[in-house]
């Protein structure tokens, strides 16, 4: 078997590998927490489904929502970060560089200070905010040639905006800072089916259009006089990356809040194990950000037990120290090209 | 036979090339030639559809440009920008590129897509570099990835923006026999080109161009006799025979 670095077995090794690591993390996951719960156990209260037993309680409505919601958040924004860097070929673009966190957090604060009976409906506020944010910054970017360089600054310039607005919001109802401050760090407690049941769905959905659109992302990454030479759409394959990355990390943060460093680093060690290849990469970002996302929210569950940190912080200390070392460490070729 | 008629093309409103009517005859070789910012890739982007004309019509055997769907016309025309990104792949896959236009949804290639891909490799002399890299190669190494890719486009009409542009005499002599081969198959190819010397002894043609308008176009002794090089560039020329090759070569040097 050829497993040298680009070829197929070595792509499909690499995968095989990171999705038995992730069905392990699963299991892990719904096995440790503030109450241990042996895999036995596990299987056997699901087997016997009595709602009423404490097992079958923590694992239903506790353990595997949050062990869902970790891995949906992680694959979504490692391959919404992937897709990003890839079609703006910029190495340091995340899902906050198209406005997504920005405006995910500006209507997280607004149903937070204007209408706080409605709470509940906060996830679906910040995926809407998160997606009118991105139209904002394409629609802008549109009037100037959608150039990779025009979307990159018009989000730069839309955040800030948004920020402001944010900003003044907090001033004025200093109340929902809370609210702003728990949506900033992000995490997952508290996590039930229902608030990832759509977004699960949602993340799903766009992962399999991403994974069909990889190979015109491919042909876009050579650049957009080649691209088109090459019969290619470009407009249309950069808007439908734009959005699809802006519905997965708009999904992720609706019910995990603005969770950082996975979009910015889980891309760039995929990159480092399978190369560049859309096709091959989108995948691998995806297993590698749920597994990520999982170690991150177990270690936030187990370090400081029965306390817990939010994940979003454990994330930050493992992602900048990490993301340090692979730029000291890496070749600049494998890690930029 | 690719006809541009009363073209004016530019950016941002503002007209680089004025009132251009060429024809680059099929199974050709045609250089364009000018100095800097005459409108010579404004010429070859507005003639492969890159660039929208602000005015006039452009046919490729009788056809209007404008009406062929992207896809089709990239089967019928390629382009290759000087400026590019040089993705992180393989040889291969930046190869394999070439044959976008022909794969279906899937974008899976087909039997026939790696035989045209490995002809184009081999033709290129890339069978050893195959799984390498394009980052690992030397920049005519590179050019010559590209232009396989180009190759495996399979296209009549070749457009290319200065093939031999920073690469080394070894590189810029073999890049122009290959290019020569591309015309032994058949194709047309229609190049900018700052050597004048490569531009006169390798082209069938010569487009002479000034502030965005053609001064002559025709053969490339007819267009040397005429001394408008001499008088656009402000140089002087001298044709030389090389008696070992048999061939015409052109100096040129400051007045």
């Amino acid at each position: 078997m050829n497993l040298n670095k680009n070829s197929k077995s070595y792509n499909v090794t690499v995968m095989a590998f990171l999705l038995v690591l992730l069905i392990i993390g699963i299991f892990v996951s719904t096995s440790i927490g503030s109450a241990k719960i042996p895999l036995s156990d596990i299987v056997s209260a699901i087997k016997q489904g009595d709602s009423t037993l404490k097992t079958y309680i923590i694992i239903m409505f506790v353990r595997i929502p949050r062990t869902l919601a970790a891995v949906f958040a992680g694959c979504a924004l490692a391959v919404s970060g992937a897709m990003l860097q890839s079609v703006l070929n910029n190495s340091l673009a995340s899902p906050n560089v198209i406005g997504v966190n920005s405006g995910a957090g500006l209507f997280a604060v607004l149903i937070a200070a204007f209408f706080p009976e409605s709470l509940h409906l906060t996830t679906v506020a910040a995926f809407t905010g998160a997606i009118l944010a991105v139209f904002l910054v394409y629609f802008i970017a549109q009037k100037t040639g959608v150039s990779r360089m025009t979307i990159v600054l018009s989000g730069v310039a839309v955040s800030s905006f948004i920020g402001a607005i944010t900003d003044t919001v907090l001033t004025l109802k200093p109340d929902t800072v809370f609210a702003r401050t728990a949506f900033l760090i992000g995490g997952f407690s508290g996590i039930t089916m229902e608030k990832i049941r759509y977004s699960g769905f949602i993340i799903v959905i766009a992962v399999i259009i991403a994974l069909i659109i990889s190979y015109d992302m491919n042909i876009l990454a050579l650049g957009d006089e080649s691209a088109r030479s090459l019969g290619l759409n470009i407009v249309r394959v950069r808007f439908t990356s734009l959005i699809l990355a802006a519905v997965l990390a708009g999904s992720a943060v609706s019910f995990a809040g603005q969770i950082g460093f996975i979009g910015l680093i889980v891309p760039h060690v995929s990159r480092f194990l399978v190369g560049h290849d859309n096709r091959v990469l989108l995948p691998v970002s995806a297993l590698l950000g749920g597994i990520f996302t999982l170690i991150c929210d177990l270690l936030a569950r187990v370090i400081f037990a029965p306390f817990e940190i939010p994940v979003g912080i454990i994330i930050s200390f493992l992602g900048g120290p990490f993301f340090i070392y692979l730029l000291i460490k890496g070749k600049r070729g494998q890690l930029y090209g | 036979m690719v006809k541009l008629k009363n073209i004016t093309a530019g950016y941002n409103k503002v007209e680089i090339i004025k009132n251009i009517n060429i024809t680059f005859e099929e199974g050709s070789i045609t250089s364009i030639i000018g100095k800097n910012g005459c409108g010579k890739t404004t010429l070859l982007k507005t003639a492969s559809n890159l660039l929208k004309p602000f005015k006039g019509e452009i046919t490729i055997r009788g056809k209007d440009i404008s009406y062929i769907p992207q896809k089709e016309l990239a089967k019928m025309v390629s382009f290759l920008p000087q400026f590019r990104n040089v993705p992180n792949i393989t040889v291969y896959n930046l190869v394999m590129h070439g044959r976008y236009p022909y794969l279906g949804f899937s974008r899976t290639p087909h039997k026939k897509d790696k035989e045209i891909v490995m002809n184009a490799i081999e033709n290129l002399g890339l069978k050893n570099y195959i799984n390498k890299n394009v980052h690992e190669l030397s920049g005519g190494q590179r050019q010559k990835v590209y232009i396989a890719m180009i190759l495996a486009q399979d296209t009549d009409i070749i457009f290319l923006d200065e093939p031999t542009t920073h690469l080394d005499i070894n590189h810029q002599l073999e890049i122009l026999e290959v290019i020569k081969n591309l015309k032994k198959m058949g194709k047309t190819v229609v190049m900018v080109l700052h050597d004048l010397n490569s531009a006169l002894s390798s082209s069938g043609r010569v487009c002479l161009m000034e502030k965005g308008e053609i001064v002559i176009y025709d053969t490339p002794q007819v267009v040397f006799e005429s001394g408008e090089i001499d008088r656009v560039f402000k140089i002087s020329s001298t044709q030389v025979f090389n008696e070992d090759e048999g061939k015409k070569q052109y100096l040129f040097y400051l007045e």
